[in-house]
């Protein structure tokens, strides 16, 4: 009994590690989504021998995703304690400060095509319900992929168990 | 700009407490203590009270703020 306790709390990883496994993966899944997309835009227009290995990676994605959003959610990890929710506060402002930045690039260049150019911003997209799909994954990922990363850039490095001088 | 500076290792150290067992007993976690001792942190005011408790001393004896050249 004892020993399958010691066992169970083994598991609880650092919040450090947590974060750093979630960006590492979060990070893979955009850049794998992104390139499977465009890979499939290059076989609809010419290259139709590609339709099913990008399927497959596509397919391998979502699963993927699945797993480790279930990974995520069910992996423990140390509680948030008062520095990590600061550090935490400051990533999603952080976020809200990137977020805002692109929203006023976005405003600057049309307010340019339009002043200068003459010129309107069309977005015009006509999207399957799957490409929908991957597009929302990538958000998600996304998401997850800057909230961790800015977490661990507020944590800072992670200290090991040498940098007690009792122990 | 005043810095806060910590005794936390000292009375660690008088206790024998390890930083590990220091943040179970505070409940955060041992990064916290780390920054903490670092002075790479300014703690809230129920975790400076936590570890003063811990160590059975007033607040003041454990933190102190330290001022400095310029802003005397």
């Amino acid at each position: 009994m004892k020993k399958f306790k010691l066992k169970k709390e083994n598991k609880i990883i650092s919040l450090y590690k947590y974060h750093k496994s979630r960006f590492i993966e979060s990070i893979i899944m955009v850049l794998g989504f992104l390139f499977a997309l465009k890979v499939k835009n290059i076989y609809i227009a010419r290259e139709s021998w590609l339709k099913i290995p990008v399927s497959i990676i596509l397919i391998f994605l979502i699963i993927y995703t699945t797993i480790s959003i279930i990974k995520f959610f069910t992996t423990k990890a140390e509680k948030m304690d008062e520095l990590a929710n600061e550090n935490m506060n400051k990533a999603h402002s952080q976020m809200g400060g990137i977020i805002r930045f692109i929203i006023f690039i976005l405003l600057i260049v049309a307010i340019i095509k339009d002043l200068f150019l003459h010129d309107s911003i069309n977005i015009n997209l006509t999207l399957s319900s799957d490409t929908l799909i991957y597009i929302y994954l990538i958000f998600f990922n996304s998401y997850f992929a800057l909230e961790s990363g800015l977490f661990i850039l507020n944590e800072g490095r992670e200290y090991e168990i040498d940098e007690d001088n009792n122990e | 700009m005043s810095k806060l500076k910590t005794k936390i290792k000292e009375y660690r150290a008088r206790f024998n407490m390890k930083q590990g067992e220091l943040a179970e007993k505070v409940g955060v976690r041992r990064e916290t203590i780390i920054r903490l001792e670092k002075g790479q942190y300014n703690p809230s005011l129920k975790l400076a009270m936590d570890i003063a408790k811990v160590f059975e001393v007033t607040i003041e004896e454990i933190f102190e703020f330290e001022e400095d050249e310029e802003d005397k």
